[in-house]
Order: C-alpha cells, then sequence, then structure tokens
C-alpha cells in the first residue's frame, strides 16, 4: 500500500532552544480519514505547516506521495495538498467568494474560460452557490471556511489538510463544515484527509488517530485502540469521546460490552435488547 | 465605526456596477481634475490688469458637479446619505479650513465686499475668503463622493486589475511591478472592514478595561489611543502572516505565470461613458483657456 504521507524522526527547533517536535515517525495510507489529536503547544500546527512546506529547516525526512519532500519540489507537491487553516478571515483572499475560488486556479495558471465552470461546480459542493458575488464581511465564519474548502478543493489535491478548521467556528458553523467533509469523505474516498483538532467526537469518526504530546507521537491506531488508553490521554491533557467513558463505566460496573460498538445509536440498541 | 462607508464596495446591480473599471478610474480622474480648475477673469484694479476668481461661475460649476455627482448615485442606486457618517468626521477639517483661509486669505483682490471689520485691530475680512473656503469644502465633499462611488460600485479586485492595466507600461523597467502592486491594494482593500471590525473589538475590549479615548486631557487621549493601537498592530500582523501562509498554500507566485478569472469587454456604455468623461474634460479645459468668451458671445450675456 503506498503512503500518502510519511515522516520519519521529524525534529524540529524555533529559534528557542527548545523543540517543537521531538522525533516523530508515522505514515498515512491514501484515502484515509486521520485525526491529529493534541492539546495547545503539542506541536500539531508545527506538524501541519511543516508538510505543507512552510517551515523548512526540520531534520527527518517527509515522503509526500512517496516523493521525498526536497526544496525543489516543494512547489509541484505543493500543489497536491490543500490546506484550510483555522482562521476564516486570514486565508480569504479574495473579494467575493467567486474571486477566492478562482485565486487558486488563477495561481496555477487555468485558462480563464475553464475558470467559471470549476468555480460553479465547487462552490455547488460547499453549497454556497447562492453567494457567488458576495464579500467576505457579509459571511458567517461557517460560510467562510466553507468557500476556503471549495477554493481548495478546486484545485483537486489529493491530500487534504485541515488545520483546526472548525475551532473558530460556532456550533452551526461547524456542523455545517463537519457534515461537508463527510460529504467530501463519500464523494472523493480517494482523497486522504488529514485533520488537526481538539474536537474528540471528530476523531471518534476518523479511520486512524495520531495523538501528539510535548512534541512527541504519543498514541497512534484506530479510534477504540487510541481511546482506550484513558490515563495516557489523561496525562497529555486530553479528554476521550463521551461514548468510550460511558463504555468504560459500564464495563466498570460489570457489564458486558461487545469490541465492535462504537456509536451512542450502537450502545442503546445493544442496551435495549 | 463598522458602518464607515469609504472604501467600501457595495454590491447592487446597476449600469455603474457595471462599467469596466479602467473607464470607471478614467472618468473619476478627469472629474477631478475638471473640478479642480480654478475658473478665473480679469479685472481691472488700480489700474492694473488683475486675474480674480470668477465666484459666481465657480458656484454655479460647484452645483453641476454636486448635482452629477447625485445623478450618479441614483444611476448605482445607492443612497448618498450612505457617505454622511464618513462625512461627519471632516467638521473638524472643515472648521480648521475656514480659519485658515479667513487669517490667511489667499485672494489677489477682493470682489465680493465686506464680511466684518475688527476695527481695534485695522482688519479686514472680505466674503472672499468664507467664499475661498466654502469652495475647497464643496470640492472635497464632491471628490469624496466621487471617490466613493468609485469603490462602492468597482470590486476592489476589479479596481486593481484596472489600476494594473495602466501600470502595464512599467513592465519595461522592471517585470511584476503591476502584478504585485495590484495585489497589495486588493489585499489592503479587502481587509479595511476586516480591520475595522477589529478597531470596533479592541476598543470595547479596552472600553471594558477602563479605557478611554473621548475623556481626560490630550495626554491621556494619546495614552488610550495606543492601547487600541498596539493590538492592532498586533492582530493585523498576524493576519497578514497567516494570510501569506494561505497564498502560498495555494500556489502564489508572483513571478510565476498566472491567468485571470475576470475580462474586460469594452461594451458600449464603457466607451458612452469614456466620451462623456472625455467630453467634459475637453469642454472645461476649452473654457478655462478662452475664459468663457465662448459663452458669453453664444448667450449674449455678460458673466459676472
Amino acid at each position: 500500500m503506498s503512503s500518502a504521507i510519511r515522516v520519519e524522526n521529524l525534529e524540529l527547533a524555533y529559534q528557542s532552544e527548545k523543540l517543537a517536535l521531538k522525533g516523530i515517525s508515522f505514515s498515512i495510507e491514501k484515502g484515509t480519514y486521520v485525526c491529529i489529536l493534541g492539546h495547545n503547544g503539542s506541536g500539531k500546527s508545527t506538524l501541519a505547516k511543516i508538510l505543507v512546506g512552510l517551515l523548512s529547516d526540520y531534520k527527518g525526512e517527509i515522503y509526500i506521495l512517496d516523493e521525498l519532500v526536497s526544496r525543489k519540489n516543494i512547489n509541484s507537491l505543493r500543489s497536491k495538498i490543500g490546506i484550510v487553516f483555522q482562521n476564516p478571515d486570514n486565508q480569504f483572499v479574495g473579494s467575493t467568494v467567486a474571486d477566492d475560488i478562482a485565486f487558486g486556479l488563477e495561481n496555477k495558471a487555468v485558462p480563464q474560460k475553464e475558470m467559471q465552470p470549476i468555480i460553479d461546480r465547487f462552490v455547488k459542493s460547499v453549497r454556497m452557490e447562492d453567494y457567488l458575488d458576495r464579500e467576505p464581511s457579509s459571511l458567517s465564519g461557517g460560510q467562510k471556511q466553507r468557500v476556503a474548502l471549495a477554493g481548495v478543493l478546486a484545485m483537486s489535491p489529493e491530500i487534504l489538510i485541515l488545520d483546526e478548521a472548525t475551532a473558530m467556528l460556532d456550533p452551526k458553523g461547524k456542523a455545517e463544515v463537519d457534515s461537508l467533509i463527510s460529504n467530501i469523505r463519500k464523494e472523493k474516498p480517494e482523497l486522504t484527509i488529514l485533520s488537526i483538532t481538539h474536537d474528540l467526537e471528530e476523531a471518534a469518526k476518523a479511520d486512524e488517530v495520531l495523538v501528539l504530546n510535548d512534541g512527541k507521537l504519543l498514541l497512534q491506531g484506530t479510534p477504540k485502540s487510541v481511546f482506550s488508553y484513558m490515563d495516557e490521554l489523561k496525562k497529555a491533557s486530553l479528554d476521550v469521546p463521551f461514548i468510550y467513558k460511558l463504555i468504560a463505566c459500564l464495563k466498570e460496573k460489570g457489564l458486558e460490552i461487545p469490541e465492535d460498538i462504537d456509536t451512542i445509536e450502537k450502545l442503546g440498541e445493544y442496551l435495549c435488547q | 465605526m463598522k458602518d464607515f462607508a469609504l472604501g467600501r464596495y457595495i454590491p447592487v446591480e446597476s449600469p455603474l456596477h457595471r462599467l469596466d473599471p479602467r473607464v470607471k478610474i478614467f472618468a473619476t480622474l478627469a472629474l477631478v481634475v475638471c473640478l479642480f480648475l480654478p475658473f478665473e477673469r480679469s479685472v481691472l484694479h488700480e489700474g492694473k490688469d488683475v486675474t480674480v476668481t470668477a465666484w459666481t461661475i465657480s458656484a454655479i460649476m460647484l452645483g453641476i458637479f454636486l448635482v452629477l455627482a447625485l445623478l450618479f448615485f441614483a444611476i448605482a442606486r445607492i443612497n448618498p446619505l450612505k457617505l454622511w457618517s464618513s462625512m461627519k468626521s471632516l467638521w473638524f477639517t472643515i472648521l480648521i479650513l475656514m480659519i485658515l483661509y479667513i487669517l490667511l486669505p489667499n485672494f489677489t483682490v477682493p470682489t465680493l465686499g465686506i464680511a466684518f471689520r475688527v476695527e481695534q485691530m485695522n482688519w479686514t475680512v472680505y466674503w472672499d475668503s468664507f467664499a475661498s473656503a466654502g469652495r475647497v469644502i464643496g470640492r472635497l465633499t464632491i471628490v469624496m463622493m466621487f471617490t466613493f462611488l468609485l469603490t462602492a460600485t468597482t470590486k476592489p479586485l476589479d479596481l486593481t486589475y484596472a489600476l494594473q492595466w495602466y501600470l502595464t507600461p512599467l513592465k519595461i523597467i522592471y517585470a511584476p511591478i503591476a502584478e504585485i502592486f495590484a495585489m497589495t491594494i486588493s489585499i489592503a482593500l479587502r481587509f479595511i472592514p476586516t480591520l475595522l471590525e477589529d478597531v470596533d473589538r479592541i476598543s470595547k475590549a479596552q472600553a471594558s478595561r477602563g479605557a478611554s479615548y473621548s475623556n481626560g486631557g490630550i495626554r491621556r487621549k494619546i495614552v488610550g489611543l495606543t492601547s487600541l493601537i498596539i493590538p492592532l498592530f498586533v492582530s493585523a500582523f498576524t493576519r497578514s502572516e497567516e494570510l501569506a501562509y494561505a497564498m502560498i498554500c495555494r500556489g502564489y507566485d508572483p513571478k510565476g505565470k498566472r491567468t485571470r478569472y475576470h475580462k474586460y469587454r469594452f461594451h458600449f456604455g464603457d466607451l458612452f461613458f469614456f466620451l462623456f468623461a472625455s467630453a467634459v474634460l475637453a469642454l472645461f479645459i476649452v473654457l478655462i483657456v478662452t475664459h468663457f468668451d465662448f459663452i458669453e458671445s453664444w448667450f449674449k450675456v455678460s458673466l459676472p
């Protein structure tokens, strides 16, 4: 199986002596949905910046789509990675929704005649087709993030990185973006999604979870296996999704819960039997 | 602060919005030039020919321009009162202008008579001073109306594309200057509302901690202002860094080959408006050069 992202012994120090990343190694398969968890200062955003080539003075090796990242190929590799950042305002370059989606296409030197169909398609895919001529200040945070997502997807990336893309949104905006991302997963199963997040419920739905703590990779595995290490997660100042806490409590009380239960619905069904 | 309208695009469907941005920039410049052209005539003063401002003509012209500007507002389907909140902050400038024109009269010979006299100081104030100040205020107001219309009816990106088009001759000197300049301006314009929201947010946050921008002496006001400006700069720098990251990640390379989403085709309306602005400019230049002689001969009137 070829990997979308492979990282080996990645180390990075900011100007201070302190290492932000202390030797991280992992590999992400193509077409998977991976969440990176970690509390503030754990190095997860630093990792995202390195992966998209914004920080280059790291030690270690990074392979993107099985190609070793170097100064020479970073620009061509970057076109295969799309990233949505946290702040909805600070990544809105265009003055209207259409202009913002066009920005990436302009950079890619897509011929002018081909732009409008691409923009129409992607603005529809994020359900913003009624807002094409709206300026950013008249949009909500969730709408801006959806535009950012459309702008990134219009570049047809193979890897999508979400750097806390929903962290600054209100619950409604967050729900919109989340449902959009699960749609994208269904429609483009070949797209690798790497989501950096605080959100445990989102991580519970991922194919794989990586937990970073203090610049080190603490845990890696399926959500179920990762969330079974409650004590380790607590040390990394992270919680466990409600469902896993509930299952652990029930088990403590002597109830037998089958291993394949990982949602509230399934648990409810099982308990009512 | 949020209703500060200057420099903000107002999305409405109107003929002025559809106009080619290059034509709009040209027309704005042409009209502003016309507005600032002096209307003068010669009078005999103490046996010498002296040029003085023709106040009646100047007032009529200002009136025509005001009507023209209001007409454009109507065509653009924008309420001119939207500009009012931005204009209100001008009263201080107006006051200073009045005082300056009264203290330092800049006319050669008074033609409008004496407004008042301070006998003790042997100081005479002529109506000409008030007229000069009024003219400057009128011109500034109309310039603000025109430029407001330009930015209100043109998307910032269209505006920069137009500026870029005018700057393309610079390519001879150094290749990407027009491109970089256009991008810089477009981002600056795009972030005006965002930074104004920041000002609003920061000033409220600081006010809730006891900062005051309106009370106390000048010293306190300045200290109070730093509590607004410093966080604003910090936020602006954070924003610019993140924006730069986002632009790099989306493949922006000022030296690389880029295409454009917008293409401008010269429509009939554009041509008409271009000719209109050119005609106004030409007419005014003729008027100035001939000292309105032909108006006098056409209408058989003698201008004041």
